[in-house]
């Protein structure tokens, strides 16, 4: 099938996975923005308390490699509202990804979907250039509400700089997470949302413990995506370490292809 | 050209269950095949190879020349699909969703209508809310619409009432001569040899037998009854199965020479006799 009729074929097919998942899509950007909103809301009283605490327990709790210091709305946002989008949008957006694949196989409609006039390379990447745009669309929307609620909490407060940061933090992260979630999906026959739960929870929690042992064992900072989220700050927003993004772009294309592959030669029984 | 072309395929899946074996057969452009088995014969694992959603490990499936699993896209160009287990996006209308097909087929909306109108399917209903019957037409007016060349369509007539099963034998008709090729499966020879001009009979996922429908029924069995006054004959002709005797009154099926028969009848103190033809479905079951 050439030009104007792949064209057709392939976009029915991609605006078909924002239909088919727009239910889930709107309850899951309305709850991660709401517990944003919610999270951004306290910080007023969040403020007043940390002026509240003695100094020398400030000093002890920093030393213990705490910073409970938010000199302004954007440290805040970097140091809690990043940690849900993180996580949150993590989990949506691979249970999204993975939904698109397994969701033809559950319900049988591989029957008529893989036996038309497109390739299942076309109908696979037309999937997950669905999935790519959702990443995209879900941080800009996040910003969004993001900086609104910023604006109005404390609009001398704002750094433009770090939030942009944190959020291309995000765009990339969610984009791996996507990648390796998607593609571990081509691989399986067996349907399930396990494993793109288990993916974006293990790594955001291994990426916790590896940043409270990272003055011991720097190495294991490496081993999740999550590392920039624990270590961008208001004042170095891009002093961070991008080599675990690096290690898993490496890990998520190899997948990608492979997943590929193996999903062109696999029966649909 | 030949519109189908499956030549030694085998397949056995990863249980290590032979799903079919040596299986060969064409199709010719304008004929209609009609391709019987029980369940489980091997039916579904052979359609499921021409429409490229299975892999075989040896032989051949082509359609139109190209090779339905490297080639699937070329070979799946021209080709209607009803498979047996239907399952549509349930949250789309029947117009959606055959629009959406028809744009995945590259196919213009056409026929959608008047096809609609001839099987009576509600364009508005959600494809979700639809009964069994329903998605089986909803499946044969897509399969129909991209008005293809080859039609593959795997228990077809499953959940239609009789008026829609003539409506779809009718329309089957009307893309025979138009030159389509189509591939009839079923697991009842009585429902579709009115429209078949061949059948493949297939058993254990070997093909046991493909015959031109007349020459099956001209080798029709007989269904013999009759019932003597004294005598208690031994049957001795040849061609006899199903022997039920029950005091003076015999039953058995026929299958050979009449002449024969008609002697061997002829000889006894009959009260009386009756020669049917036997039920061309249950001539098909001697293949089971």
């Amino acid at each position: 099938m050439q030009g104007e009729r792949f064209r057709r074929a392939t976009n029915s097919l991609y605006s078909l996975e924002f239909k088919l998942q727009r239910k889930s899509t709107f309850w899951w950007i309305g709850v991660l923005g709401v517990l944003m909103i919610l999270e951004l809301l306290l910080y007023p009283l969040v403020d007043m308390l940390m002026g509240t605490i003695p100094e020398d327990i400030l000093e002890e709790m920093e030393q213990m490699g705490m910073s409970f210091e938010f000199p302004s709305v954007t440290a805040y946002f970097l140091m809690q509202g990043a940690q849900v989008l993180a996580l949150g949008g993590g989990l949506f957006l691979c249970c999204y990804c993975a939904n698109t694949i397994m969701r033809d196989f559950r319900g049988k409609q591989s029957e008529l979907l893989y036996t038309n006039a497109l390739s299942r390379q076309d109908i696979v990447l037309t999937k997950f250039a669905s999935a790519v745009t959702m990443v995209v669309v879900f941080n800009v929307l996040m910003l969004a509400i993001e900086l609104v609620c910023m604006c109005i909490i404390d609009i001398n407060g704002i750094s433009i700089v770090p939030i942009l940061a944190m959020f291309l933090y995000s765009i990339i992260l969610h984009l791996l997470l996507v990648t390796i979630t998607f593609s571990i999906y081509l691989l399986k026959k067996k349907s399930g949302y396990g494993i793109a739960i288990a993916i974006p929870l293990l790594l955001y929690f291994f990426g916790a413990i590896a940043y409270a042992v990272s003055l011991d064992v720097p190495f294991l900072m490496y081993l999740t995506p999550y590392t920039p989220f624990y270590e961008i700050t208001a004042e170095a927003p891009f002093d961070v370490n991008f080599y675990s993004f690096i290690i898993y772009a490496v890990v998520a294309i190899a997948l990608f292809v492979w997943g590929l592959l193996k999903f062109k030669k696999r029966d649909f029984a | 050209m030949l519109a189908i072309e499956v030549a030694d395929a085998k397949k056995t899946y990863d249980n290590k269950i032979v799903g079919i074996e040596k299986v060969t057969f064409n199709i010719k452009y304008g004929e209609v095949f009609g391709y019987i088995g029980p369940n489980g014969a091997g039916k579904s694992t052979t359609i499921r190879a021409l429409m490229g959603l299975l892999r075989l490990d040896s032989g051949l499936v082509n359609i139109e020349g190209h090779d339905c699993f490297t080639d699937g896209v070329n070979a799946r160009e021209n080709v209607g699909y009803v498979p047996s287990e239907l399952s549509f996006y349930n949250s789309m209308t029947v117009r959606k969703y055959l629009e959406f097909m028809m744009k995945q087929k590259g196919r213009g909306f056409e026929r959608i209508d008047d096809l609609c109108t001839y099987f009576e399917l509600n364009q508005n209903r959600k494809t979700g809310e639809l009964s069994l019957g329903n998605k089986k037409k909803l499946a044969i007016v897509c399969a129909l619409a991209c008005s293809p060349k080859v039609l593959i369509m795997d228990e077809a007539t499953t959940g239609l009432d009789p008026i829609m099963q003539q409506k779809f034998f009718e329309q089957i008709e009307k893309e025979k001569k138009k030159g389509t090729a189509i591939l009839l499966s079923s697991h009842n020879l009585n429902e579709i040899q009115r429209c078949c001009d061949r059948v493949g009979i297939i058993k254990n996922g070997t093909l046991v037998a493909v015959k031109e429908i007349g020459e099956f029924k001209s080798k029709l069995m007989k269904r013999v009854t009759f019932e003597t006054k004294y005598s208690h004959p031994e049957i001795t002709i040849d061609g006899v199965e199903n022997l039920k005797v029950d005091g003076n009154r015999y039953e058995f099926n026929y299958h050979g020479d009449m002449k024969a028969l008609n002697d061997f009848i002829a000889s006894l103190d009959i009260v009386n006799v009756s020669i049917v033809d036997v039920d061309l479905n249950e001539e098909f079951m001697r293949w089971y």
